[in-house]
């Protein structure tokens, strides 16, 4: 039993001001661009296009993109741009786009002829993820967030209809009209590209991976409530007779290997809170517009949200304690992994190398680091 | 006085109506928060007229119905109501949204009613004033935005988990008819003019939600329309000042 490794990059912007927390309302949506320097962006992106070639030639088994909007967090509104770049820039490692926001399409046959392109070029080295798109995104679009789950769903199910039945089709929904689906061309992968959910795992996505047994990857959050996800999941999968396999279970997690612990936590601490307080600054309206879940699902997202806003109160160390992320010497990290894999029982670990403010040369090391003295161990996990 | 609750079975859901007095018929379609409330200036209306509130489907207690996509369907659902209420023509008020749903109701079909009154409605933008959004408000950022004078903190009733996920629903069917455009009706615009009513336009002098401004473009549309301002009042003057508000309509009504 071997678990598969991706390399996951975020694209963030390092550059937002001292001070950030306190004299702006949100680095998302609100945070003019006027603070985005294209000079600056040019470097960025191609080192961070570097970097994701940089796993390739590591030897991770995919490397991973992801959609957001008018935001510091990212800077990849579109990822199938990304994803076409690095179809030229690797040959061996998937490609995995964690994931198109294919709700905010309002053509998602878009998003069909896309990834089928990159499928098909790159020699069907492609996983497609979909998401929602974040609450946040809503007011980016000005997108009705109450329409949300229901074009998730109804998108999904014309993307893959189009991927797998012969067109022309008429497709008559609630949310989307099209008179003549017929998408050149088609994906390479058979029956199509595999097929991801990243969530935060609310019972309508946990019932949607089971159903149709897509693989649910879960992104970073306390150690024990990602446990608490995979065990819901397993559970309902047992219920239903579709057993969710470790290779349908995700983990995204923020990784960082040093010389040795206290090495790790003295170089990427500061990178890491930059990304759990300055990037992930927004108010709680922005994040969970109305209509975005249903009143039940907005109940523990009230919770969760409370503990949010605990998070950006806390230290290095306790993100470290409680698993929000893994730091240490590579023998400290592969047993948190061991350790870890052996509760949770994911078969695909998602690792966030670079992070927040992380600098070129200590990501360079981290990722020579995790793949030269922790990934090996993962292979015999 | 106190108003009495009735319940009408209509188009698979059940609107809860608030009923109180006695007189000429008066509709009053409630603002987006205040399904289900009934106040001094319900009562002074009360006074002279038979005081009817409906309860906007999936603005109250009740899950948004799901034939329920926008605003005409929300027009036709009144449009069946009026039915309920026979043929006989009636006084309509709307405020804040209802204020919305009652000059759509106007425009098309305005031979059902007596007259109109509208107390700081939206469904018409001023391409001139920025419409605060109220969709990134909590609750105690929108009592600022709307009242002149937010009396103080937020209630523990009005935090409690139940309220929470009340407002939440409203919030949900609100942005289902008005997230995009935002609040307004575009055909509105193009059609108001067929709304021939009288018509009293009351608007809070102090109203920062939208703006005192906007009854210009009511005003120009609708010749047999006056407007009122209400003196210390925000977007909800019925609320603040509901002696003067009351005294604006009775007259009007007079």
């Amino acid at each position: 039993m071997s678990i598969e490794v991706y390399f996951f990059h975020l694209m963030p912007w390092p550059y937002l001001p001292a001070n950030f927390i306190n004299t702006h309302p949100s680095s998302w949506v609100t945070y003019s661009n006027g603070n985005f320097d294209p000079e600056r962006g040019h470097a960025i992106y191609n080192r961070y296009l570097d970097e994701l070639a940089y796993a390739d030639e590591l030897g991770f088994d995919g490397i991973c993109v992801n959609e957001h909007h008018q935001t510091a967090y990212g800077l990849m509104p579109s990822p199938n741009v990304i994803a076409a770049m690095l179809a030229q820039r690797t040959k061996r490692a998937k490609i995995a786009i964690l994931g198109n926001a294919i709700s905010l399409r309002d053509h998602p046959l878009r998003v069909a002829e896309e990834v089928a392109m990159l499928d098909v070029i790159t020699g069907g080295r492609i996983i497609s993820g979909f998401v929602r798109g974040i609450g946040l995104e809503y007011y980016t679009f000005s997108l009705d967030p109450s329409r949300s789950r229901d074009r998730f769903v109804e998108a999904l199910d014309l993307i893959v209809k189009a991927w797998t039945e012969p067109g022309p089709f008429e497709w008559r929904g609630r949310e989307y009209e099209f008179r003549y689906v017929n998408p050149w061309p088609r994906p390479l992968q058979r029956p199509h590209p595999p097929i991801w959910l990243p969530s935060t795992g609310s019972p309508e996505t946990i019932e949607l991976c089971v159903e149709r047994g897509y693989p649910f990857a879960r992104v970073y959050e306390r150690a024990d409530l990602v446990k608490q996800v995979f065990d819901q999941i397993r559970a309902k999968g047992e219920e239903r007779g579709k057993p969710m396999t470790p290779d349908k279970l995700g983990w995204m997690v923020p990784i960082y290997v040093a010389e040795s612990d206290a090495r790790a936590l003295d170089e990427a601490g500061q990178h890491v809170l930059y990304l759990f307080k300055e990037l992930s600054h927004r108010p709680f309206e922005m994040l969970l517009p109305p209509g975005y879940m249903s009143a039940a699902s907005m109940g523990s997202a009230l919770e969760r949200v409370a503990r949010r806003a605990g998070i950006a109160q806390m230290t290095v160390e306790e993100l470290v304690n409680q698993g929000f992320v893994i730091f240490g010497s590579p023998q400290s990290v592969r047993q948190r992994l061991a350790e870890y894999h052996k509760v949770m029982g994911f078969g695909n670990l998602v690792a966030l190398l670079q992070f927040g403010s992380l600098p070129a040369d200590l990501t360079r090391k981290n990722m020579e680091l995790f793949a030269s003295e922790v990934m090996p161990k993962l292979r015999r996990l | 006085m106190s108003a009495e609750r009735h319940d009408l079975e209509i188009n698979g859901i059940t609107v809860p109506c608030l009923r109180g007095g006695e007189g000429q018929r008066l509709v009053v379609l409630h603002a987006e928060f205040a399904a289900g409330a009934w106040g001094r200036f319900h009562d002074l209306l009360a006074e002279r007229f038979e005081v009817i509130v409906p309860e906007h489907p999936g603005f109250g207690r009740l899950e948004r119905p799901d034939w329920l996509d926008g605003m005409p369907d929300l027009v036709h659902h009144y449009l069946e109501l009026l039915d309920r209420f026979g043929p006989a023509p009636f006084h309509l008020l709307g405020e804040s949204f209802g204020g919305w749903v009652a000059a759509e109701l106007a425009a098309l079909v305005p031979e059902r009613f007596r007259s109109l009154v509208l107390i700081g409605p939206m469904g018409l933008r001023d391409q001139r004033a920025r419409t605060p959004d109220i969709f990134v408000m909590n609750q105690s950022q929108y009592r600022q935005l709307t009242l002149l004078r937010p009396d103080g903190e937020s209630s523990a009733a009005e935090t409690s988990r139940q309220e929470l996920e009340r407002r939440a629903r409203v919030k949900a069917t609100l942005a289902r008819i008005g997230w995009n455009p935002y609040l307004h009706d575009p055909r509105l615009r193009r059609w108001l003019h067929r709304a021939r009513l009288r018509c009293l336009l009351l608007w809070g002098q102090a109203d920062q939600f939208i703006a005192p401004e906007t009854a210009e473009l009511w005003l120009k549309r609708m010749p047999d329309a006056r407007l009122r301002a209400i003196e210390q009042a925000g977007h909800f003057p019925q609320l603040e000042q509901p002696e003067e508000t009351a005294k604006a309509v009775l007259e009007f009504l007079a």
